[in-house]
């Protein structure tokens, strides 16, 4: 009797089980609604402040830019009819549309944009990379604000096209102030923040004073949930309870395409790149010589780690641009795997019996198990690597900065349409003030500065690609600065199958449109 | 004053300055730790002079002692600060928080007593037989198994692959209350596994102890049932130790609140140390140790002081 009413008690509990499910997991992403998981919370809210792809997903349905980036690289015109340049004056002209309003009804107007400009030059941690070239913002009439700048820069375009392209309303912030901004998105976009429990989710509904008439948003509802564990976030969406994900690791997407029932949204133009960094700033390192550096490339085998590593997620490369893409430059040789010329560049040197140097990277599993394999290799040639994982602070704080001697593994070093201001801030003189990696390093030789500084002030597209593939061809084979190994798109998104992306995750623009992901 | 006030006296200014130690030990480790708090709020790209200004802002330019005495001053005001990276106060992130944390922990403490009581009991009634080996084995897996890798297969079988539960997110018990549950089922079962062994391991052992006493064997010759004794005499005795079991798996719970928080997608406390450590927001950590380390600190006083209350042998003893 006993045992049996012990029996019967666990009967009940597991009976019990499903009816409590009955209405749970799997309704949770109901046909007006699109629910997206992302790995982090986001740290940063207001517009000027926004820095990693999770909050580009977070807030991208509800701020907008000035510009869009087309699929193939292109601006085009979007919160802005148009931008016009005057290389002789320095000046570009911006334009806007003037039917835009922001969710809080005010009008997007010259005023709010020259605010937003100086704003953004004042407080964003991206003035300097994004602005850095500009003097002064001058409104010229209620629609049209006039960019000063101090040196020519065909980058501006650019950066109206990411973050400082991004609006906020100017009556919220006059309302309610700085520190109420940076918590509050208020912004031009199709849906507006109705729920946010931190380290929880965000749920969106739709804009109903959006300005944009034409667009048709397919959900009613937006729900970002944030999974900070890849295999919960497997479960998540194999039960149903999310529709998509972002920030799965090479491995998970690879595991969740092969099960099948899930597709790929990947930007197209943004690519993080896998990219050992020869940071010494010390005289008698080893790696001060060219020839050592060359060996060190010579001795790793990228397309086999690619292949093995990268689960097929990732693309062995041998410089910053993409195959298929204008910035590619199929002259640069690169260093296919040869562990005999690895060894004969080191004797050459005076390194015939190796030597050890450190190379160090954020605290991250996938880039850990890289630099097993590069460590494996270095073996081969005689090379003794010791491995520094820093923890995410120390990382953030320390890499681009005070690296001593030894190298950097760059953790999917990401990149965009901002590929030449990259390159610009890591391998010319700009890098020594301070705001791109190796500001320490000895390796900036002046004629790879004057390359990207030809390529940054170009009034064209095609001198700016000319300049910066030269630049490329110095970085990587003249001087052999960084040796990079794969690159993989810098913003995934898993989705369930019966989700179809016409243009937001899977865009050349890095904020997704939420106007065109739908259901089937 | 008599021993008992002495004894509770003596025991609250032990635990005051346990407290005191603990500040000085977080902030002093906060400050040792590798890594600007500032550049990873602002990125590795900021501008130096944004980054400098910022640390102007947040003192952090200031001599360390005169940190820790703002720091405390700030404190004792009931003034946690702002995140440094949320932007948001902490005393209200506290609040909101806490709150979530013990709605799991809780509950996983209950279950864990109510089920190793009564596993407890099966093993020392049926001692020796098969359902005594089995629950035996089924307790010491439980004790054994990491919590995040019971947390991903019990998601796995009950979200993926039956679809009876949800596996991510929380509800307020005060709003939703069947979503509470639904939600709350597997992180509670989660975070329960390691204290329902303790106790399980604990009932059994002290059941027959207790069983073998003289007292027991004098009951049975009255005649008592076995029942009577078992449950009315047996079973009290045996539950004493259980009390201290709990009140040290307290902090087990908190810790394993860290992982099964992170696993389920429940923004509570352990989230926001895990996050809060991750992204080095020192003034949030240090809070949150604070008041974690006072909680873990209040249970145990609490332990104490009913110890000296039971018994006062223990109270006398500490007089001495």
């Amino acid at each position: 009797m006993k045992k049996g009413g012990i029996f019967a008690l666990l009967i009940l509990i597991c009976l019990s089980l499903p009816a409590f499910g009955a209405s749970g997991s799997k309704k949770a992403s109901k046909d007006g609604s699109f629910v997206v998981g992302v790995l982090t919370e986001c740290s940063n809210v207001a517009a000027w402040r926004l820095r990693s792809s999770q909050e580009r997903v977070a807030f991208a349905p509800i701020y907008e830019t000035l510009f869009k980036m087309s699929d193939k690289g292109d601006i085009e015109g979007y919160l802005a009819e148009k931008i016009t340049s005057n290389r002789d004056k320095l000046t570009y002209t911006v334009t806007l549309r003037k039917d835009v309003n922001f969710s809080d009804g005010s009008k997007l107007d010259a005023d709010v944009l020259l605010w937003n400009f100086k704003n953004f030059k004042e407080n964003s941690q991206y003035s300097s990379t994004e602005f850095g070239m500009v003097e002064s913002f001058e409104k010229a009439d209620d629609y049209t604000v006039v960019i000063r700048l101090k040196q020519w820069t065909s980058q501006v375009p650019f950066a109206l096209a990411r973050n400082a392209g991004l609006m906020y309303s100017k009556k919220a912030f006059d309302d309610n102030g700085y520190n109420w901004c940076l918590q509050h998105p208020v912004g031009t976009g199709p849906y507006v923040l109705d729920k946010w429990v931190n380290d929880e989710y965000k749920t969106y509904v739709r804009n109903a004073k959006y300005w944009n008439k034409a667009a048709k948003p397919f959900f009613n509802e937006l729900k970002v949930v944030v999974i900070g564990d890849e295999a919960a976030a497997q479960n998540a969406l194999m039960s149903g309870e999310i529709d998509g994900y972002h920030g799965f690791s090479s491995a998970s997407q690879a595991a969740m395409l092969k099960r099948g029932g899930y597709v790929q949204y990947a930007n197209k133009l943004g690519y993080g790149v896998y990219i050992v960094v020869f940071a010494s700033d010390v005289k008698s390192s080893p790696l001060s010589d060219v020839r050592v550096r060359k060996a060190i490339c010579y001795a790793i085998d990228n397309a086999t780690m690619s292949k093995k590593l990268g689960f097929g997620m990732t693309i062995a490369n041998n410089q910053y641009g993409i195959p298929g893409t204008k910035f590619y430059d199929e002259s640069i040789k690169g260093y296919p795997y040869d562990p005999a010329k690895a060894k004969a560049l080191l004797a050459e040197a005076g390194y015939s019996k190796g030597f050890t140097t450190t190379i160090y990277t954020g605290n991250d599993m996938d880039m850990t198990n890289w630099l097993v394999g590069i460590q494996g290799y270095l073996k081969a040639v005689g090379i003794t690597l010791r491995i520094e994982i820093l923890d995410v602070a120390e990382w953030v704080s320390t890499y681009m900065y005070d690296i001593p001697e030894g190298m950097i593994f760059g953790p999917r070093h990401s990149f965009s349409s901002n590929i030449v201001n990259q390159a610009l801030s890591n391998f010319s003189f700009n890098a020594i003030g301070g705001v791109g990696m190796l500001n320490k390093c000895m390796l900036h030789p002046a004629d790879v500065n004057d390359a990207l500084q030809k390529a940054v002030s170009s009034d064209n597209d095609s001198d700016m690609l000319s300049n910066f593939k030269n630049a490329c061809k110095l970085i990587f084979d003249e001087y052999c600065l960084a040796y990079p190994l794969a690159n993989s798109s810098s913003s995934v998104v898993i989705c369930k199958d019966n989700i179809v992306d016409k243009g937001c995750f899977n865009a050349g623009c890095e904020f997704p449109d939420y106007n065109l992901i739908s259901r089937k | 004053m008599n021993s008992f006030a002495r004894f509770v006296i003596k025991r609250i200014l032990i635990s005051f300055l346990i407290i005191f130690v603990i500040a000085v030990f977080i902030f002093s480790v906060m400050r040792i730790m590798p890594g600007d708090p500032v550049r990873v709020m602002l990125g590795s790209e900021a501008d130096p002079a944004i980054v400098e200004k910022i640390r102007e802002e947040l003192n952090l330019n200031k001599p360390i002692i005169a940190q820790f005495v703002i720091w405390i001053e700030d404190m004792l005001k009931g003034d946690f600060g702002r995140s440094l990276i949320l932007n948001q106060d902490i005393g209200e992130m506290i609040a909101i928080r806490l709150p979530v944390t013990l709605s799991l922990t809780i509950p996983a403490l209950i279950l864990a007593t109510i089920f190793g009581i009564i596993v407890g009991i099966l093993c020392a009634t049926y001692r020796g037989k098969l359902i005594d080996q089995v629950l035996t084995v089924i307790v010491a897996t439980a004790n054994g198994l990491p919590v995040f890798w019971i947390g991903i297969v019990l998601m796995y079988l009950f979200g993926t692959i039956l679809g009876w539960l949800p596996t991510i997110g929380y509800a307020n018990p005060f709003e939703d209350f069947f979503g509470y549950i639904r939600k709350g089922i597997l992180p509670m079962t989660v975070l329960s596994f390691r204290p329902f062994s303790l106790v399980a391991r604990q009932v059994r052992t002290a059941m027959l102890e207790v069983l073998r006493q003289d007292y027991i064997r004098t009951e049975k010759a009255y005649g008592i049932s076995h029942r009577r004794i078992k449950y009315r005499y047996a079973l009290k005795n045996a539950l004493i130790p259980v009390v201290t079991v709990l009140a040290l798996e307290v902090r087990t719970v908190v810790g394993g609140s860290l992982i099964v928080e992170q696993i389920f997608s429940i923004g509570g406390m352990g989230r926001l140390i895990m996050t809060s450590v991750l992204s080095k927001d020192y003034l949030v950590i240090q809070a949150l140790v604070l008041v974690t380390s006072l909680f873990v600190i209040l249970c145990n006083l609490l332990l104490d002081i009913s110890y000296g209350w039971i018994d006062p042998r223990i109270r006398l003893a500490e007089g001495k």
